[in-house]
C-alpha cells in the first residue's frame, strides 16, 4: 500500500516537473526566436543601407530615364523606410513568400533546395564534431599531461589556426595524389553528386556519400578541435572535484566513479557551448560550401551579397538563423536531460 | 588497534619542489574510540585523513605505514582499496554540497554506496535500504525526499545524507573531516548528536578532524594536536584540556575561551532553571556597565538609533525574502553591541542598511542624532567618515592589486584628502594596529591572515570614525589569532571612545568584549539586554537553545550539552510565518497548554523583563517562574 | 599569468619573428612586391625566388611579407579595439547590472547569431573604395561579443568581492570603483583575450579578403594572397602554400601566446 501510494505521488511529482520542463523549453524557444528575428532585422537593415540595387540602371549608357529608375525603385519597395519594408518582407516570409530576387525570380522556389543542401552538409559534420570533440576532450583529460594528451592538444591548436577556407583546399591537395593514382575521382572534390549521372538506389547513395567525405572532414575537423579543448577543460575540473573523490571514498573504483558521477557533470557545460558557437561554425561552413561547390545557404548568401540582392540576403540569413535557433533549442533540450537541476 | 598510523609523511610535488604536509605522524585509534585530530589551517589534518583513505591527489607522496585492522593500506591497488573504502572505513566530508554529485538524486547515491559493496543486491532492495538509512539519520518523509537532488536540501540535511552513506555498510571507522564547520550552531549540535547516535548503534570508531576545541570536548575521548604537519601533543581529552603539555594547545584553549567550568556548565546544562538566577546574579556582579546608566535616558548620546527597520528583497515569481522585518536597535556613544543569530537571521543585512546611509525601505536610521533619510549629499559624505565597517574575510576585503598603504588611504582619498596627507595618516593608523612602515609597501597577499585583518581595521579607523560596524571580524581567522584581534579592537575602542556594532557567532569571544547583546531570529529581535544577562542567563527559548548549542571547550559542560540540540533548522527566509517564527522549533511551545499555545500565533513584541527586553509571550515560563531576583531589583522594568 | 611557460614563450618568439620579418624583411629583399620578373612567371621555388613567383612573376616572399604586414597591422589594431570595447561593455553591464546589463547582453545575443564575417560582408558594397581602417573598425564592431561576456562574468563576480563592497561602503564613486578596483583585476584577463583576439581578427580579415570583401587590390593581405592562390593550388601549390604558411604561423603564434598565458591566469 505504501509503495503504491509512493509510486503515485512520485508519478504526480514527475509529471509536474515534466510540465515545468516543457514550459521552460517553450520559453527558451520563444527567446531564441526573438533573438533570431532581431538578427535578421539587423542584417536586413545593414543590407538596405549598404546595397544600391539601382546603381546599374544609373550608370547605363545612354542614361536610363529618371522615371524608369523611379518605377523600379517603387517596384522594389525602396520608397518605403527600412522598417516597414522589413515588415512587408517578413509578413510574406511567414506565409512562404520570400519576395523576388533583384532580377525578378521568385525566391521561395529555391529555399528548400538551398536549405536541404546545407542541412545535408552540416548535419553529419556537426554530429561527428560533437561526438569526436567530446570524446577526444574526455580522453585527453583522463590522461592529462601524457605525451598523447599533449600531442592532441597541439594538433587542436594547429587546426584552429588553419583558416577554414584553407583547410578545404589543403584536403584537396592531400587527396589529389590518391585520386590521380586511382585514375578516377575516388572522393570527388566538387558538388553533391556526379552531375548528369543516372545512378539510382544504392549506387546513387554511394555516389552522394563519396561526395560527402571531404567536405564533412573540412567541416568537422575545426569543430572537433574547438569542442575537444573545452571538453578537456570541463573534464579536468570534474576530475579534481570533491564529489568524485567522495564517490571513490564510498568504494567506487576510479573508472566507475568517473563514468557514473563525472561524465554527466563534464558534459553539462558543453550544451550551452554548442548552442553558443554554432553560428560561428555555420559561418565557417560558408567557405566549405564554396570550396566544394555545394550550392547551400552560405553560397547563396555570398552570391547575393556580390549581387547586392537584399531579399535573398534576408532569406538566406533567416534560414541560417532558424538553423541556429533549432540547434540552440536542441542544446536546451540536451541540457534539460543532462542536468535535472535545470528542470525546476 | 583499529587504525594504526606510523611515521606517516605526506608531501606534495610542486613546481618549486616538494612541500611537506605531514611529518612523521604516529597516531592510533582503538575500536569504538573517538579521537580528535586538531589543528589550524594548513596543519596537515585533512592530508592525514585522505592519506588513510588513499584519496590524495596524484601529486602527493606518502611514506610510512597506515594499518587498518592489522592490514597495511599504503601501497594497495585501487581495486583493493575500493573494497576497504566505504565498507571498513567511511568518510564524512567538510562541505556536504561539494561531496554529493549534484545531478543524481540523493536516494540513488545512498543506494549506490550500499550496492557497490554488495554486488548481488537487487536494485529495489538497495533503494529500500537507502530509504531506511535516510529515515534513520532523521530525514523526514525519507521515501519522497530520496528522489530530491542535493541542492534541494539544506546544509544540515545534506550532512545527514552524507552520514547515511557513511554508515551504509557498518564501517569499523568513520573519518569526519570538519563535518560541522559549514553549519549553523544549532544544526552543528544536531549533527554531532547524530554522529554520537550512529556510533552508539554501530560501534564504529571515529577520527574527527576539527579546529574547534568545543567540538572535541563534546565528542571525543582522545585528542591529537597537529601543528605544521607535526604532532605536538596527544592524550585523553579530559587530561590534556586540564593540563595541556604544549604551548600550542594552551594557546588554542585560551583562544577558545575555556573558562572556569562552573558557570558555563550550569548554564548549558540547566538552561533556565533555578540555577539561572544564581548565574545571573554572578553575571551582573561581574558586568556593571556604562550602558546601564546610558539606558536610563534613552536616545541621549545615541551613536545609532534604528526603529522599525524593514528590508524585504523581491525574488523571482513574486516571492519576497523578509531579511529584516521590523528591528529596533540602539548603540550608545562608546558602547559595544553585538548582534547574534544564525545565518539568514538578517544581522548582516542590518549592518548593510546602516552603512548604505540611505533612506531605508521602512523605518528610520539615525546616526549621531541625524536621520539618514533627510541627509543632503554633502552631509552624507561627512557622515561616511564617522561610520566605518570592517568585513568578515580580510582575504577578500582588501584589493590584491593595491599596496597596503593605498588600501588604508582609500577612504581618505574618497573624502578628498590630498595624496601626501592621506599617506601620512595611513602610516599613522597602521601604527595604531601594530603594523610598521615596512608593511605599508606590501600587497595584502604578502601578509598573514591576522595582519590582513589589522589592515582592514586600520582602513576603518583612517577617517576617524565614531561608530564602527564589524561583520564577523574574526570568524575567517584561525582560532589562535582571534584573541589578538579582539583585544586590539577592545583597546582601540577604549582609546578612541568608539562605538561598536558587531555581528558574531562566536559567543565565547563576545562574553568578554561587548556591553550589550541583541539576538535576532527570522529578521526580528527576540531578545536584547546586557551581555552578561543574555549570554549567561538567556531568557528567550531561542537564545537558550543557541547558547546551549554553542560548543564550549570544557569537557564536563560540553558533554552535559549532548542531546539537547533544538529540533529543526534555521527558518527559510522565503518562508513567511505569521506569529512567533520560532514556535515550530520551540521546546517551550511544545509544553504549553492549548490556550497558551494559541498565543504563539501572534507576533510577540519585545517586552521588558528585568534589565532586558524579550519577545516571547511566555517569558514567565521562560524564566522558570522565578520572579525577580534581588540582584536585579534595582533595575525595574521599564 | 606566467609568461615563462614554454608554449607562451614559443608563441611570443614566433610572433616577434613575424613582426620583425614584416617590418624589416621587405627592406632586405632585392625585389618589392610589385616588381615583375616576366621571364619567371609562376616559377617554382628557387635560389632567386625562395618561395617561387606569382602570376605576373612577382616574388612570392616579397608578396607574403607585404601581405603579412597588412594582416598584422589590421589584426593588432582590430584586437586592441575589440578588447577595449569588450572591456567597456562587459564592465558596465556586469557592475551596474539591471537594465543596462539586460540591454547590452541582448545586443550580444543578437550579434552572436549573426556571424561577424557575414555582417561585415553585407556592409562591404557600401565601403568599396574606403580605407582599410574602416575594415579594422568593422571587424572590431562585430567581434567584441565573446570577450565582453567573459569580462561581464568577471565583473559580476567582482561586484560582490569584499574589496569592492568595502570601497562602496566608504562612498567611492562608480568611476573610482571601475578604474581602481575592477579594471586592474581584469588586466591579465584582457591581455589574454587581446592576444586571442589578434588571432581571430587576422582570421576574420583573411576570410573577408578571401571573398573579396576585405582588403582591396592593388593592396595585398595574406587573405587576398590565399584567395588568389586557391585557384592554382592544385597546379602551382607554392602560390597557395606560401601565404597559407604565413597566415597559419601568425594565427598559431597569437593563439599559443594567449593559451600559454591563460593556463595560469
Amino acid at each position: 500500500m505504501t509503495t503504491l501510494g509512493a509510486g503515485r505521488r512520485r508519478g504526480a511529482a514527475l509529471s509536474a516537473s515534466a510540465v515545468r520542463a516543457v514550459g521552460r523549453l517553450l520559453a527558451r524557444l520563444a527567446a531564441r526566436l526573438g533573438v533570431c528575428l532581431a538578427a535578421v532585422l539587423l542584417t536586413y537593415t545593414l543590407a538596405a543601407l549598404s546595397f544600391d540595387p539601382l546603381a546599374e540602371l544609373r550608370t547605363t549608357q545612354p542614361p536610363t530615364p529618371q522615371s524608369v529608375i523611379d518605377a523600379r525603385a517603387t517596384a522594389l519597395g525602396l520608397d518605403l523606410p527600412v522598417l516597414p519594408r522589413f515588415g512587408q518582407w517578413l509578413a510574406g516570409a511567414v506565409t512562404g513568400d520570400f519576395g523576388t530576387t533583384a532580377d525578378g525570380h521568385d525566391i521561395a522556389g529555391e529555399v528548400s533546395a538551398r536549405a536541404g543542401t546545407s542541412i545535408r552538409l552540416f548535419l553529419p559534420g556537426g554530429v561527428l564534431a560533437v561526438l569526436f570533440g567530446c570524446g577526444f576532450g574526455i580522453w585527453g583529460a583522463l590522461r592529462a599531461g601524457s605525451a598523447a594528451d599533449k600531442l592532441s592538444m597541439a594538433t587542436a591548436l594547429l587546426l584552429l589556426a588553419i583558416p577554414v577556407f584553407v583547410l578545404g583546399t589543403v584536403l584537396k591537395l592531400l587527396w589529389l595524389p590518391v585520386n590521380e593514382a586511382a585514375g578516377t575521382d575516388l572522393l570527388p572534390f566538387s558538388g553533391e553528386r556526379t552531375p548528369g549521372s543516372d545512378l539510382a538506389g544504392w549506387a546513387a547513395l554511394g555516389d552522394r556519400l563519396r561526395h560527402l567525405v571531404l567536405p564533412t572532414i573540412a567541416i568537422a575537423l575545426p569543430q572537433i578541435a574547438f569542442y575537444s579543448r573545452y571538453q578537456r577543460a570541463a573534464m579536468l575540473e570534474v576530475r579534481d572535484s570533491e564529489f568524485l573523490r567522495a564517490a571513490r571514498g564510498r568504494g567506487l573504483r576510479r573508472g566507475r566513479a568517473v563514468r557514473r558521477h563525472g561524465l554527466r557533470m563534464a558534459l553539462i557545460p558543453m550544451a550551452p557551448l554548442v548552442a553558443f558557437s554554432f553560428g560561428l561554425h555555420l559561418a565557417g561552413g560558408v567557405f566549405t560550401e564554396r570550396i566544394f561547390g555545394w550550392h547551400g545557404l552560405g553560397d547563396w548568401l555570398v552570391t547575393a551579397i556580390e549581387r547586392q540582392d537584399a531579399n535573398v540576403v534576408a532569406t538566406a540569413t533567416l534560414l541560417m538563423a532558424v538553423l541556429v535557433v533549432m540547434v540552440g533549442w536542441l542544446a536546451d533540450l540536451a541540457l534539460l536531460l543532462l542536468d535535472p537541476r535545470t528542470r525546476t | 588497534m583499529m587504525l594504526d598510523i606510523r611515521d606517516l609523511t605526506v608531501s606534495y610535488r610542486t613546481r618549486t619542489g616538494p612541500v611537506p604536509a605531514v611529518r612523521n605522524l604516529t597516531l592510533t585509534v582503538a575500536a569504538g574510540e573517538a579521537v580528535a585530530l586538531v589543528g589550524e589551517s594548513g596543519s596537515g589534518k585533512s592530508a592525514t585523513a585522505f592519506a588513510v583513505m588513499g584519496l590524495l591527489p596524484d601529486t602527493a607522496r606518502v611514506e610510512g605505514s597506515v594499518r587498518l585492522a592489522d592490514r597495511e593500506l599504503l601501497g594497495l591497488s585501487d581495486r583493493e582499496l575500493s573494497a576497504v573504502r566505504g565498507r571498513q572505513v567511511a568518510m564524512v566530508h567538510q562541505d556536504p554540497l561539494a561531496a554529493l554529485t549534484p545531478v543524481i538524486p540523493v536516494g540513488r547515491q545512498v543506494a549506490e554506496a550500499i550496492a557497490v559493496h554488495q554486488p548481488g543486491l537487487r536494485r529495489r532492495d538497495a533503494t529500500e535500504r537507502a530509504v531506511e538509512l535516510l529515515d534513520r539519520v532523521g530525514i523526514a518523509a525519507a521515501r519522497r525526499r530520496a528522489g530530491a537532488l542535493p541542492h534541494e536540501f539544506s546544509g544540515g540535511m545534506r550532512q545527514r545524507v552524507a552520514i547515511a552513506m557513511a554508515i551504509a555498510n557498518d564501517p569499523d571507522l568513520i573519518i569526519a573531516d570538519e563535518p560541522t564547520s559549514a553549519l549553523d550552531t544549532t544544526v552543528q549540535a544536531q549533527i554531532l548528536d547524530l554522529l554520537d547516535d550512529v556510533r552508539a548503534r554501530t560501534g564504529a570508531a571515529l577520527l574527527l578532524i576539527t579546529h574547534d576545541l568545543g567540538v572535541v570536548a563534546r565528542s571525543c575521548d582522545r585528542i591529537a594536536v597537529l601543528r605544521r604537519g607535526e604532532l605536538v601533543e596527544q592524550g585523553p581529552v579530559t587530561k590534556r584540556f586540564r593540563r595541556p603539555a604544549s604551548a600550542h594547545l594552551r594557546d588554542l584553549l585560551t583562544a577558545s575561551g575555556a573558562e572556569p567550568p562552573t558557570a558555563v556548565a550550569q548554564v548549558t546544562a540547566a538552561g533556565a532553571g533555578p540555577l539561572a538566577a544564581a548565574v545571573r546574579a554572578t553575571a551582573s556582579d561581574v558586568g556593571p556597565t556604562a550602558s546601564e546608566v546610558e539606558q536610563a535616558e534613552p536616545g541621549a548620546g545615541a551613536a545609532l538609533r534604528i526603529t522599525g527597520l524593514r528590508r524585504h528583497f523581491p525574488v523571482r515569481r513574486g516571492a519576497v525574502v523578509r531579511a529584516v522585518d521590523g528591528v529596533d536597535l540602539t548603540v550608545d556613544t562608546g558602547e559595544a553591541v553585538a548582534l547574534i543569530g544564525e545565518s539568514g537571521c538578517g544581522k548582516t543585512t542590518v549592518l548593510r542598511e546602516i552603512i548604505a546611509l540611505r533612506r531605508p525601505q521602512e523605518g528610520t536610521i539615525a546616526l549621531f542624532g541625524a536621520d539618514v533619510s533627510g541627509l543632503r549629499r554633502r552631509d552624507r559624505t561627512a557622515l561616511r567618515g564617522q561610520v566605518q565597517m570592517v568585513m568578515q574575510d580580510p582575504a577578500s576585503s582588501l584589493n590584491p592589486t593595491m599596496s597596503v598603504a593605498d588600501v588604508v588611504a582609500e577612504p581618505l582619498r574618497v573624502h578628498g584628502w590630498s595624496r601626501p596627507d592621506s599617506r601620512s595618516r595611513a602610516r599613522e593608523v597602521l601604527g595604531l594596529v601594530g603594523l610598521s612602515d615596512e608593511h605599508a609597501g606590501r600587497r595584502p597577499g604578502q601578509l598573514s591572515g591576522g595582519q590582513r585583518q589589522r589592515v582592514a581595521i586600520a582602513r576603518a579607523l583612517a577617517p576617524g570614525p565614531r561608530l564602527v560596524l564589524l561583520d564577523e571580524p574574526v570568524s575567517a581567522l584561525d582560532t589562535s589569532l582571534r584573541v589578538g584581534i579582539m583585544d586590539l579592537l577592545a583597546d582601540l575602542r577604549e582609546r578612541f571612545g568608539l562605538a561598536f556594532l558587531m555581528t558574531s557567532h562566536d559567543l565565547t569571544l563576545l562574553r568578554r568584549t561587548v556591553d550589550r547583546v541583541t539576538v535576532m531570529y527570522a529578521g526580528r529581535v527576540v531578545e536584547t539586554g546586557p551581555a552578561a544577562d543574555v549570554l549567561y542567563a538567556p531568557a528567550h527559548p531561542y537564545t537558550r537553545a543557541l547558547v546551549a548549542a554553542t560548543p564550549v571547550a570544557d569537557v564536563a559542560a560540553a558533554r552535559a550539552g549532548r542531546g539537547s540540540a533544538p529540533a529543526g533548522e534555521p527558518p527559510d527566509p522565503l518562508d513567511r510565518t505569521d506569529g512567533c517564527a520560532f514556535r515550530r522549533r520551540c521546546p517551550l511551545h511544545r509544553e504549553l497548554s492549548a490556550p497558551d499555545r494559541a498565543r504563539c500565533g501572534q507576533v510577540p513584541l519585545l517586552a521588558p523583563v528585568d534589565r532586558r527586553q524579550v519577545a516571547c509571550h511566555h517569558t514567565d515560563h521562560a524564566l522558570g517562574g522565578l520572579g525577580t531576583h534581588p540582584a536585579v531589583e534595582g533595575h525595574p522594568a521599564r | 599569468m606566467n609568461v615563462h611557460r614554454p608554449i607562451a614563450l614559443t608563441g611570443a618568439g614566433l610572433l616577434a619573428l613575424l613582426v620583425l620579418a614584416a617590418s624589416v624583411g621587405p627592406l632586405l629583399l632585392p625585389f618589392t612586391h610589385t616588381d615583375q620578373d616576366l621571364r619567371n612567371v609562376l616559377a617554382a621555388p628557387s635560389g632567386a625566388h625562395p618561395l617561387g613567383t606569382a602570376r605576373l612573376g612577382e616574388d612570392m616572399l616579397a608578396l607574403c611579407l607585404r601581405g603579412l604586414q597588412k594582416s598584422l597591422v589590421i589584426g593588432l589594431l582590430a584586437a586592441v579595439l575589440t578588447t577595449a570595447l569588450s572591456a567597456l561593455v562587459g564592465t558596465v553591464a556586469g557592475y551596474l547590472g539591471g537594465v543596462a546589463d539586460r540591454v547590452l547582453m541582448m545586443v550580444v545575443d543578437v550579434l552572436l547569431v549573426l556571424p561577424p564575417i557575414l555582417a561585415v560582408a553585407v556592409l562591404s558594397p557600401a565601403l568599396r573604395g574606403s580605407s582599410w581602417l574602416v575594415l579594422v573598425l568593422l571587424i572590431a564592431t562585430f567581434q567584441w561579443m565573446v570577450t565582453s561576456r567573459v569580462v561581464r562574468a568577471r565583473a559580476r563576480s567582482l561586484r560582490v568581492a569584499g574589496y569592492v563592497v568595502a570601497a562602496e561602503n566608504t562612498g567611492a564613486s562608480t568611476t573610482r570603483i571601475v578604474t581602481r578596483h575592477l579594471l586592474p583585476q581584469m588586466v591579465p584577463l584582457l591581455a589574454i583575450d587581446c592576444t586571442l583576439n589578434v588571432a581571430s581578427a587576422v582570421l576574420a580579415e583573411a576570410g573577408l579578403s578571401y571573398f573579396g570583401f576585405g582588403v582591396q587590390p592593388p593592396d595585398v593581405s595574406l587573405g587576398t594572397l590565399v584567395a588568389t592562390g586557391t585557384g592554382s593550388a592544385l597546379t602551382f601549390p607554392w602560390v597557395f602554400l606560401a601565404p597559407v604558411g604565413f597566415l597559419t604561423a601568425t594565427v598559431l603564434a597569437a593563439a599559443m601566446l594567449g593559451e600559454g598565458l591563460r593556463d595560469d591566469a
